[in-house]
Parts: structure tokens; sequence; C-alpha cells
């Protein structure tokens, strides 16, 4: 077997800074005498500055905007980051079990108002509702005499009962008894 | 002596100012995982230019590269909830933007095929791949730098890729091995192949 073999193996390594001290006197030694090993050594250290020296891409000044551009088209309008469902991680067992609960639980579902969102602001003593019909419409009412305490400025009404809450919802059988209460309406 | 102290003092609190602006990949990533997109645009002004350099010196076509990169960008939007913090962050994008080249060679080699069953083994007229777009970078790159980034590309795509990671990109063989989730010692082996056939091929330049 060729000697210089072994030592071709300790000359990457010595080019990636990875010989250890007693191999390194080795191959110093080695290549005192090898001229042969030398030059590999010299090719490789050249090879290793060429490719480090290879000037540096940039992306086009423009690549921000597209990518702004792309994000809001792609991903935004779905609601932010979007979680993408990997179906190969998906248990199918349970999964198929929650399938047969929503549908057992949609007849009392289907029974129940669609949710309404609204918000109520206070202006002037007055009690102004914001409200956002089925249609995704909104129409100020300016509300005489709100039939609920308002606690703050969000709220959720939960069975009639006035909670308070970031995001409110109000069910579309109140959002009816509200509007009895309705005195005026402003645009 | 309190004067020197107090230089002393004065020039930790700058060091840790300048800690604090310069938050780690991995900082950015939990940031915007908790809804910073301001984070984001900071990893994509990190990140946009070390990966072209990575896809074009991989793929060979500058605008088919900073289409991946564009795509990488939009996967790490996508999927930020999926990084976790055992791996740096650094390897997971690169990670995302090599599989994604390698997904665009192979469909280039489908498109390749497809054009040569097409043409006939008469015609000379063969689908050859835009490797270097630009006609400004054929005069201003050099012919050096043209030559071995072809040499580059001649590489079989397995030793192309460490090579690239390795001698360009400077990453570490355990950080390559963690990219590419293939053993360390392969890692290695391959480098070191990919090295010997490129010097071959470029052994004018060498010597």
């Amino acid at each position: 077997m060729d000697p210089c073999e072994n030592f071709l193996k300790a000359i990457f390594d010595f080019v990636d800074g990875e010989l250890d001290r007693k191999s390194r006197r080795e191959l110093e030694h080695h290549l005192r005498e090898c001229s042969r090993c030398t030059e590999q050594f010299n090719r490789i250290r050249r090879l290793r500055n060429h490719l480090r020296e290879l000037p540096q891409m940039k992306v086009q000044d423009h690549f921000m905007i597209i990518l702004r551009e792309r994000i809001r088209r792609e991903i935004v309008p779905r609601g932010g980051a979007a979680p993408t469902i990997n179906l190969k991680q998906i248990s199918w067992v349970p999964a198929l079990g929650l399938i047969v609960f929503l549908i057992l639980m949609s007849s009392s579902i289907l029974d129940r108002p669609l949710p309404v969102f609204n918000q109520v602001h206070t202006v002037q003593g007055q009690k102004i509702s914001s409200m956002q019909g089925i249609a995704g419409s909104n129409i100020n009412y300016v509300i005489d005499d709100f039939p609920y305490d308002i606690e703050s400025e969000y709220f959720e009404y939960d069975n009639k009962k006035p909670v308070t809450h970031i995001d409110s919802l109000l069910l579309k059988r109140d959002l009816k008894k509200m509007k009895a209460h309705i005195r005026a309406v402003s645009f | 002596m309190v004067d020197l102290l107090d230089k002393t003092k004065k020039m930790d609190e700058l060091t840790d100012v300048r800690v604090k602006v310069t938050p780690s990949d991995e900082e950015l990533i939990k940031r915007f995982q908790e809804g910073d997109v301001y984070a984001f645009e900071q990893i994509v002004h990190r990140y946009k230019n070390q990966l072209i350099n990575f896809v074009y010196n991989f793929i060979g076509n500058r605008i088919e590269a900073e289409d991946i990169i564009q795509e990488t960008f939009l996967r790490v939007y996508k999927n930020k909830h999926l990084y976790r913090n055992i791996a740096k962050f650094s390897t997971w994008i690169y990670t995302i933007a090599g599989n994604l080249a390698k997904t665009e060679l192979r469909k280039r080699r489908r498109r390749r095929l497809l054009s040569l069953n097409k043409i006939g083994y008469n015609d000379k007229d063969y689908d050859v791949p835009d490797l270097f777009a630009s006609p400004e970078e054929r005069v201003d790159g050099g012919m050096k730098e043209k030559e071995i980034r072809e040499k580059i590309l001649d590489l079989p795509q397995k030793f192309r890729e460490v090579v690239i990671l390795r001698d360009i990109e400077e990453f570490s063989y355990e950080e390559i091995s963690n990219i590419l989730k293939i053993p360390i010692g392969t890692v290695k082996s391959r480098v070191n192949r990919g090295r010997l056939k490129l010097q071959k091929s470029l052994q004018h330049l060498l010597d």
C-alpha cells in the first residue's frame, strides 16, 4: 500500500483545522520529505482558498418587496401563520371518533342561533353599540336603555348573562332583544 | 485606578448593549413564534444572501435560486411553529432551502428528459439549462470564477452539496450532518471525495 495514502486524509483534516497536535507533527515531518504529498497539500489548500474567495451572491433589490407581497397574498388572508395539516401525523382512529361526535352534535348545534360579534362603546353618556351582522356589515346603534350591565368595552353574552371578555359574542336572539331597546341609528 | 475601573465598567456595559442589540437566530425565531413580525424580517435580512449563495452554487440559475429562497422564507413563515429550539436555526433553514433546491433539480431533470424525448436522438438542439443567467455576470465575474462554479455544478449532487456547505458556506461537519441528515463520517468522506474530483477538474488553476 502506498504510504502516502495514509497522509491524504491527514492533509484534508489539516486543511480543515481538525488535526490533533501529534498527527500534525507527523504530517509536517512527512511533508518535509515527500514532494508529492506537499504538492497535494498545496493543491487542496489552494482549492479551498479559491472556493472561499468566490464572490458572494446577493439577492435582487426588490426581493423583500416581493416576499412581503407574497406573504400578504398567500399567507396573511388565511389568518396569519395558518397551521398546516400533515396527513401523516393524523391519528385516524381519534380523528374518526371526533368526526362522528361532531355529526351527532351538529343537530343540536344547528338549532341554536349563530353567534354575532358585538362591540359596545360608551360615548358622552350614551351607550353605543357597534354590531356586526351575519353579512359582515357594521351598523352603529344608539341604545337608550341597554338591558345588561356593561363592565368593559368588550363583553360576551353567554346564556343572557353578561361576562367581560376580549372577544365579545352575542347570540342572535339577544340581538333581537337588544333591537327592542334601540332609540336611534347612526352610521 | 478608579478611572480604569470606570472605563472597564463602561466597556462591559457597551458590550452588554451590543450583545442585546444583536439577538441570536434562535431568539429571533422565538420572537417571531410569539407574533413579532419584525423578527421575521430580521431573519430574512440575515439569511437572504447566505441562502442565495448556497442555492445558486447548487443549481446554477440565479432566477430559480431566488424563487427557491422566496419559497424558503414563505415556508419559515408558514411553519414557524414547527421549529423547536433543539437544533440551530441555521441548520433548519438550510435544510428547507436544500430540500427545495433538490426538488427543483429533480423537476429540471424530468423537464430535460421530456425535452430530449421530444427532440429525438438525431437533433443537436438539446435543452441545456441556463447556468449563468445575466450577461453582466459573465463579464464581471471573471473566467476563473465562472469556471470554478461550472466545475462545482459538474460534481455529482451528493458531493456538490457537501462541498458547498463546507468550503463555501463554511459549516462545521456536525452542522452539515444535521442539515443533510447523514452521519458525520459520510459527510467527511463525501467532502474529501468531492474536493478530489474538483481538484482534478481544476488542476490547471491549482498547479
